[in-house]
């Protein structure tokens, strides 16, 4: 669970506070732990790049300063204070370590499919601002600096497609993954292809191709796992 | 690298542990902590001695390790359960309904709070016996591997984790070769009706309807459950009750 990276919440919160409003978010805000710890799962197990949780993140990093001056305040000659403090600082770092992990998975896609990143308006809607920064500056003008200035102007390009042999060098994520989910509220009857449906109830467990139930997963009716 | 390498198929296994560890269980505080505790995730009510809390199962350990509580063993996890459990696990074809995360909180538990385990010996036995005839369970499913989708219900998280990479690839890659597949029988006959022929209720004719209807309506119900019934499907690619989505 050792996760060392320094990473400053405080200077996180300040670059994205002017993000764009996202599609779908965290009604209940006692629930953000919970919401972002399944974010997170599901951020891990689906191939794209999902909607980045911006409200709850954000409550979720001011309530972690509140419940740091909190843990400050506690009394440590008092016996029962001691252990609320290691209670509290347990959890915190708990919580802190699920906001990295989520953080870093949707990074690591960001650099992953960068060129597609940027180019996919769909894509780039479902990033925060920070990311969507990350991706022109850190990585893209990254790779220009650093090596493909000094190369030959023809192979400078970093997204030449080869129509005619259906190569592309933007490379993007395969939908048709298959992805472990379980279903979290009664749907029914559903669609999967042309003339196949299934009948999803609360709590079954399936394997399904990830393009197949995106609209399912979007909606919030299923979870990733 | 923002995520290494191994960390990006699907969770690790101590990663699923820290999830087990949100789980809520019942303990007894030997401390009372007078004020409500007001946690990121919630609040919870003060710890009482001679009161049971719940409380989650990574906070049970962290007092435990102190001296500071009991755990109280749940329900599921007694001899008796745990024996009835097991023989439904081996008369029945699904998975039998242990909680999502069983096999974390038992390992957990077993490592933590041994002591607070009647007949520790005993449990661990069942577990592993459960464990086994589950995990058989699950190979099985690899028959169900050529569908459009595969159901497994009541499989916990730790054993979905084992059969991850495997499946997923494996799907992946199955899913890709159907249409040719598809259009190969097609060509050599346009008639699907012909693949409605009983072959005798072998797995076979499972896959010549996958064939014959252009991998529509496959029923691939993991658990044996019947699925099936689903009015929509039609009768010619239902699954027969001994095809290779059923875990003998």
């Amino acid at each position: 669970m050792s996760d060392n990276d320094d990473f400053n919440f405080a200077e996180y919160n300040d670059r994205i506070s002017a993000s764009r409003e996202p599609e779908v978010e965290a009604v209940d805000p006692a629930g953000d732990v919970a919401h972002l710890t399944q974010a997170w799962i599901n951020e891990r197990a689906a191939p794209d790049i999902l909607q980045y949780q911006e409200q709850s993140t954000q409550r979720l990093l001011s309530k972690i300063e509140e419940q740091t001056l909190i843990i400050e305040d506690l009394d440590p000659r008092n016996d029962t204070s001691v252990i609320l403090s290691i209670v509290y600082q347990t959890e915190l770092e708990r919580v802190k370590f699920v906001l990295r992990s989520y953080l870093r998975t949707r990074i690591s896609k960001i650099e992953r499919f960068c060129a597609f990143v940027l180019k996919d308006a769909a894509t780039k809607k479902r990033l925060s601002r920070a990311e969507v920064l990350y991706a022109e500056k850190a990585t893209r003008q990254h790779y220009q600096n650093s090596f493909l200035s000094s190369l030959p102007q023809s192979l400078q390009s970093q997204d030449a497609e080869v129509y005619s042999r259906n190569l592309s060098m933007v490379s993007q994520p395969s939908l048709d993954e298959a992805v472990f989910c379980r279903i979290i509220e009664d749907i029914g009857d559903f669609q999967l292809d042309e003339d196949e449906t299934v009948l999803l109830e609360k709590g079954q467990i399936y394997i399904f191709r990830y393009r197949t139930v995106r609209t399912l997963l979007q909606r919030r009716q299923i979870e990733l796992i | 690298m923002a995520l290494p390498r191994h960390l990006k198929n699907g969770l690790t296994p101590l990663e699923i542990e820290f999830l087990a560890e949100n789980e809520l269980i019942e303990i007894e505080a030997a401390i009372d902590t007078r004020t409500d505790l007001e946690l990121l995730s919630g609040t919870l009510p003060a710890l009482k001695p001679l009161r049971t809390n719940k409380v989650p199962l990574w906070m049970a350990i962290s007092l435990k390790k102190k001296h500071k509580c009991n755990i109280r063993v749940p329900d599921w996890m007694t001899v008796e359960a745990l024996t009835r459990m097991l023989n439904e696990e081996q008369s029945v074809d699904m998975f039998s309904p242990l909680p999502y995360h069983y096999m974390e909180i038992a390992q957990i538990l077993l490592e933590n709070a041994m002591d607070d385990i009647p007949s520790a010996d005993a449990t661990r036995t069942l577990l592993k016996d459960l464990r086994e005839a589950r995990q058989s369970k699950a190979r099985a499913g690899v028959d169900a591997l050529g569908l459009t989708y595969i159901q497994m219900d009541n499989i916990g998280l730790m054993e979905i984790n084992e059969i991850r990479p495997f499946f997923t690839k494996a799907f992946f890659e199955i899913q890709k070769l159907k249409p040719a597949a598809v259009g190969g029988i097609n060509n050599n006959n346009m008639d699907n009706d012909l693949y409605d022929y009983d072959y005798g209720g072998g797995s076979m004719d499972g896959r010549y309807n996958a064939g014959g209807q252009g991998n529509s309506s496959l029923l691939a119900d993991f658990d044996g459950k019947a699925s099936y019934s689903s009015s929509t499907v039609p009768e010619s690619s239902r699954f027969h009750s001994t095809q290779g989505s059923r875990m003998n």
